[in-house]
């Protein structure tokens, strides 16, 4: 990394840090605070959620310049284990700047769902993100069924998680035959 | 919202390269004909729709003690808890972020 990259990289984090700080909560059960751990770049984010507490490393947050569909206003977003989970590929996806809103995520092939090569090749040009260091993740939605709670995957329009660029998109497949609401 | 009145083979044209063209009007239903740069993405607004309303049910209220929210701290529903489980990787690395599998090259 060159030291302008670094420079830039700093500068955007600590607006970010900024706006963070900046923003009144708007529940007193909202507990996002800022870690203030080495000065270097250890810093980390904690997120008091539903499941128990999560830590977000500031180094891999990742900008979302167009949000999600429906969270245009969710720029920043972390990838976060649930507590206690042990090793489980079921991951958090945790808005940075609106601490109400996460996403359960995880890789379709864990789940037994495949985005195919050819689509995910064209994915990667449509965007322009990293075809060697970007991610799909597909969004987890949980329903109530007769039968109980069941969970359903969005495959046809996963989250794309470029990790060396730190950029991230939701992007629609061109393909049909993926549903945005598969059964796991 | 722009409104314009356009007849069938008349067109509109979009910062100087979409181009939407009225092919044929009949029985209620309009037949469209776009042009527009390579890499735009065009979709049906049902789509998008459904698209939003799916993420807008998968949101979680993360806040402890907001609406929704589960009567203890890491209590996941069954299902999640079976699913967690499942999708357990067997290595010890806890890697938020894995490299893609290589791409198998066939000489």
């Amino acid at each position: 990394m060159t030291s302008t990259q670094s420079h830039q990289k700093s500068s955007i984090m600590s607006k970010l840090a900024k706006k963070f700080k900046s923003e009144p909560s708007r529940s007193g059960a909202e507990t996002a605070k800022r870690g203030e751990g080495n000065a270097e770049a250890q810093s980390s984010l904690t997120f008091k959620t539903r499941f128990g507490e999560v830590t977000l490393r500031e180094e891999l947050l990742v900008t979302f310049p167009t949000g999600l569909f429906g969270f245009t206003d969710c720029n920043t977003f972390g990838l976060a284990q649930l507590p206690n989970s042990g090793n489980s590929a079921l991951l958090l996806l945790q808005c940075v700047n609106r601490p109400d809103v996460a996403f359960l995520v995880a890789d379709p092939a864990m789940l037994g769902l495949e985005i195919s090569a050819a689509d995910r090749a064209e994915a990667l040009e449509d965007t322009g993100l990293s075809a060697t260091d970007t991610q799909f993740v597909t969004i987890l939605t949980l329903y109530d069924g007769v039968d109980g709670q069941y969970l359903t995957a969005n495959l046809r329009a996963p989250v794309m998680i470029d990790t060396a660029n730190k950029l991230g998109t939701q992007y629609i497949l061109g393909n049909t035959a993926y549903g945005t609401q598969q059964k796991i | 919202m722009l409104l314009i009145t356009r007849r069938e083979n008349e067109a509109i044209v979009i910062n100087g390269s979409i181009t939407v063209k009225v092919l044929e009007v009949r029985g209620g239903r309009v037949k469209l004909g776009f042009e527009f740069p390579a890499g735009s993405t065009v979709f049906r607004q049902e789509l998008f729709a459904k698209i939003q309303a799916e993420n807008l049910a998968a949101a979680l209220p993360t806040a402890v003690g907001t609406e929704g929210a589960l009567q203890s701290e890491n209590a996941l529903p069954p299902v999640l808890k079976s699913l967690q489980q499942k999708i357990s990787k067997p290595d010890n690395k806890n890697d938020l972020y894995p490299k893609p599998p290589e791409k198998q090259h066939h000489e």
